[in-house]
Order: C-alpha cells, then structure tokens, then sequence
C-alpha cells in the first residue's frame, strides 16, 4: 500500500539535542491523522519535517527518511520548494498577511508561484474560500484587510491560503490552539467535511480533540513514537501504560 | 496615619522631582524651536519670498535651499539601495561571518564622527578631481544615510514574528518571493521610517559637507560636478561675519531648516505606525 507520508528512521536535532528519536510512522491517504503529546514531546517538529520547513531553523538536523507518496522528500535531488507548493500549512497562531487584503492573502501563493492564469485566479479564490467555510462570511469584504476578523475566521482564511494551491496533504500544527470554543468547532466541522478529499496531519496537545476529530492518532512522548492506530483502539483499548495514562488525563 | 502621610509625601516629592527633571531634559528643545522662530520669523515676513528663492546678495537663500535638496536626494539615490540591501542582508543571515559583522559595523557607522567621513570623501574625490562638487558632497552623506536605513531595515524585518515568514515558505516560495514580495512588505512602515529619519538627519548635517560641498549661494546649482550649497553650511558660514545682516539671514536659514527638518520628522511620528498584526 501507499501512504501519504511515510518515516523512516527519522531523527531530528536542534544543535545537539536529540528531538525525535527514530521515528517510523506511516500516514494513509485521506483522512484525519493525529500526532498528540504533551508539550516539548517534538510533534511540531516532527510537522515540519513533513514539508521541509523545519529547514528554516538553521541549527535543525534531519536524519532519517519522509516518503511523500513512496518519494523521499529529503533525497538530494528534491527542490523542498516543489515539496511545500503540494503540502499545504495551517499554524499554531492565526498568521494571515496582515498587510494584504482578504482577497490577496488567499490568491498570493498562486500568484507567486505563477501556479494559474490571471483571469482565473478569482474563481479559484472563491473556490477555497467557500472549501473552507468562509465566503459567506468574507464574500461582501474580500478587499478589507485581515485584523477586522476573529480568531477563528482568520484562521478558516490561512486554511483557504493553503487550499488554494490544491494540495494533496495539509498540515496542521495546533490550529485551534489560540481560537474560543465556537471558533474550534467550526474548525474541527470543517476537518469532517475536507478529510474524504485530503491528507490532513493535526497535532494536537488534546487527546479529548484527537479523540473527536482524527481516524488515527499517533502518541508521541519524549520524541518517540509510543503508539499508533486507528483512533478508536488507540482510546479504547491502548496497548501503553503511557498513552492510557496520556489519553485519560494523567500525563501533561 | 501620620506614617501613611510620610509615605504619600515621600511620593508627591519623587514624582515632582521626576517632572522636573524631564522638564529640564526637553526645556532645551522648545528653547531651540521657540528661539529660532522668534528671530527667524521677522527676517522672513521682512524680507517675503524673496529669502526662499533670491541668492545671497539679494538678501535671500536660495541656492542653499536648493542645494540642500539636490544634496539630499544625491544621498538617496547613493544611499538608499545600497542601505536597504545591507539591511536585508543582516536579518536574512544572522549567523554568516559576513552578518554578523555587518551588524557591528553598522552600529558604529552610526556613531562614527561625521566630519571624518567629510574628510575621508574629500580625500577620494575632491582632492583627485580638484573641485568641490555635489557629487561630493551626496557621496559623504550617503554614507552617513547608510546606517541609519540598513539598522531600521534590519530591525524592522526582525520584528516580524517567525510564524509569518513560516507562512511565506510554507507556500512554496523561493528565498527571494518570499522576502520581497511578502516579508518586506511587511515591514515597509519601519523601513520608510528609517529611510525619512535618515534623510531628516543628512538633511540638517554640516560637518561632512565642510570639505565637500564648497558652497554656492549666488547662483543656483546647474551641475553635479560643480560645487554646490546647502542651508547649514551657509548658516555656519553667515554666523562667522562680523555683519548684522549675515546674522538675521542665518536665523531665517535656520528656521528654514528647522522647518524642513520637522516636514521630514513630524508625519514619521504622527502617520507612520506598525502594521496591524
């Protein structure tokens, strides 16, 4: 079979400390995938191994394999800008431009990336920004600028940002850490209605959420791998001493 | 309750001490802006445009005014790329041998004795060339325009919290796109506001110009390579004569200049606020 990502013995370290430790995890296509841990436990780190933009961080060492569809992302042939322009991210704190309009800040990476012609980019935005249950919301202000909307909106706008570029995996790296409940819920409706289409990666320091949303989870702790699984087992009868203790609350 | 009242005492006294002290430290600005109204104004109502726009025998400033533009925009057009991509360059790598003394050499640029760059610039070009020019006169405060803009450009980049410039990558965008086109941007408020206190500064500056610029106040201006005025150099050269009148029309210049300085200063104060985040 062939999933969507795939590790293989990944390591990573910042400078000298050794942040995920020979990670092998496997991630099926479509659907909703969650990496949960306690705080520090390196599951946005290993998120950002997914795309490459861990490189950002130049005291950041990768070791180890990520398959994205059986393709080594980390082989010295591949463009890590090619691999982001098909791996789409949602952060931790809603980071809409702020100095681009609503509009711009949807259509920008295919303007820059030269990705559709002119004349069809406007279709394409409203596409994503309906994909990601926001047009109605924004359809009457798309030329106003994104501190106007609450947390949870412009979180849903960074989500159209990234749809947009029609990519086959999106990651999500804590999106509804900084958004109230309401915000959440929408957040967490709309993974239902994206994950028959695409390969969504959450990390998420709440096992209530990855309980509610994902169809795997996988436990990290420590920057290990501990369990893995289709969300219910996982839950309901994990085989860990730790992720029990992690998934009823007993572990940070 | 009388120890209650040496406590709110003891405060009323620091706090008026405080006051007085700031009062103090700012007293000398409004004496420099009142003062120089107060006497450059009269010259300038007794003696109407003809001061903004006659020469210097006509009882007016013109050239210097003139001057002073063309030297400032000279600056720019020197200054302005090459600060802005220092600038850039410190923020975009930090860590590089290069960055980092990049950083230190602009803090001291900023600091540094600007009459020795006067000096140094007219070892390079006045001496060679055998004239004062504007060319001159631009090249040595270009440098002095330098460091301002490059440590503004480069504050104003770091200022931009990380997870933005996760998300320009994130889309998939070169180093370049997403500096230019997204980051940069972003943070063309802080940069703007370098690039006007830089040219306010160089603006108002005399000492680089000493060497340099020459001077120029019976005709206007008509060529780079020619020496040219500027209204602080005219001032401290009026302020040297024994005449009444050199003194009059250097409070005027100087009113001129103050005004100038404050078209440049104010709107950065007023306007100019960081984007919203």
């Amino acid at each position: 079979m062939n999933y969507a990502i795939e590790t293989r013995n990944l390591n990573v370290y910042y400078g000298s400390n050794h942040v995920i430790k020979g990670v092998d995890l496997k991630i099926p296509e479509k659907g909703v995938f969650a990496l949960m841990g306690p705080s520090g436990c390196g599951k946005s780190t290993m998120l950002r191994t997914f795309n490459r933009l861990i490189e950002l961080n130049e005291s950041a060492r990768v070791e180890g394999e990520v398959r994205l569809f059986g393709e080594n992302i980390y082989s010295p042939d591949v463009d890590p800008i090619e691999v982001r322009k098909q791996v789409g991210m949602v952060f931790q704190y809603p980071n809409p431009f702020p100095h681009l309009t609503i509009y711009e800040n949807v259509a920008i990476g295919l303007k820059l990336n030269k990705l559709l012609p002119k004349d069809e980019i406007p279709k394409r935005v409203e596409w994503a920004l309906k994909k990601a249950a926001l047009w109605d919301e924004v359809k009457d202000r798309l030329d106003d600028y994104p501190s106007n909307l609450s947390g949870g909106q412009k979180q849903r706008l960074v989500i159209a940002r990234a749809l947009a570029m029609k990519p086959k995996i999106l990651l999500m790296d804590e999106p509804t850490a900084n958004i109230d409940p309401v915000g959440t819920a929408k957040i967490e409706e709309l993974l239902f209605e994206l994950k028959d289409e695409y390969t969504i990666v959450l990390v998420t320091h709440s096992p209530a959420q990855a309980a509610r949303v994902s169809d795997w989870v996988a436990f990290l702790y420590l920057g290990k791998l501990i369990e893995v699984g289709p969300t219910r087992k996982v839950f309901e009868n994990p085989e860990h001493e730790l992720t029990e203790k992690y998934v009823t609350g007993a572990l940070g | 309750m009388s120890r209650l009242n040496a406590r709110k005492l003891k405060e009323k006294a620091f706090l008026a001490c405080v006051g007085a002290l700031t009062f103090l430290a700012i007293l000398p600005l409004f004496h420099i802006i009142l003062s120089v109204a107060a006497k450059g104004l009269p010259v300038i109502a007794e003696r109407g445009w003809k001061f903004i726009t006659g020469t210097l025998s006509e009882g007016g400033i013109g050239p210097a005014v003139a001057g002073t533009f063309l030297l400032t925009f000279l600056a720019a057009l020197f200054g302005l790329p090459v600060a802005f991509l220092v600038g850039l360059y410190a923020y975009e790598f930090p860590n590089s041998t290069i960055g980092r003394w990049t950083k230190t050499l602009l803090q001291i640029m900023l600091e540094f004795p600007t009459i020795l760059v006067g000096v140094f610039v007219m070892q390079i070009l006045v001496v060679p060339r055998g004239t004062y020019s504007s060319i001159a006169g631009a090249l040595a405060l270009a440098i002095i325009l330098t460091p301002y803009v490059a440590v503004y450009t480069h504050e104003a980049m770091r200022e931009i919290p990380f997870t933005y410039r996760e998300a320009a990558f994130s889309l998939g965008l070169t180093r370049a796109k997403a500096l230019f086109r997204i980051l940069v941007p972003m943070a063309k408020r802080g940069i703007l506001t370098g690039v006007l206190i830089g040219l306010a500064k160089v603006a108002g500056e005399t000492a680089p110009l000493l060497f340099t610029a020459g001077g120029l106040y019976e005709s206007y201006p008509d060529s780079i390579t020619r020496p040219v005025g500027a209204i602080p150099l005219l001032i401290y050269q009026l302020v040297q004569s024994p005449s009444k009148t050199d003194h009059q029309t250097a409070w005027g210049a100087s009113l001129v200049l103050l005004l100038i300085f404050l078209g440049i200063f104010i709107p950065i104060r007023l306007s100019l606020r960081e984007v919203k985040l």
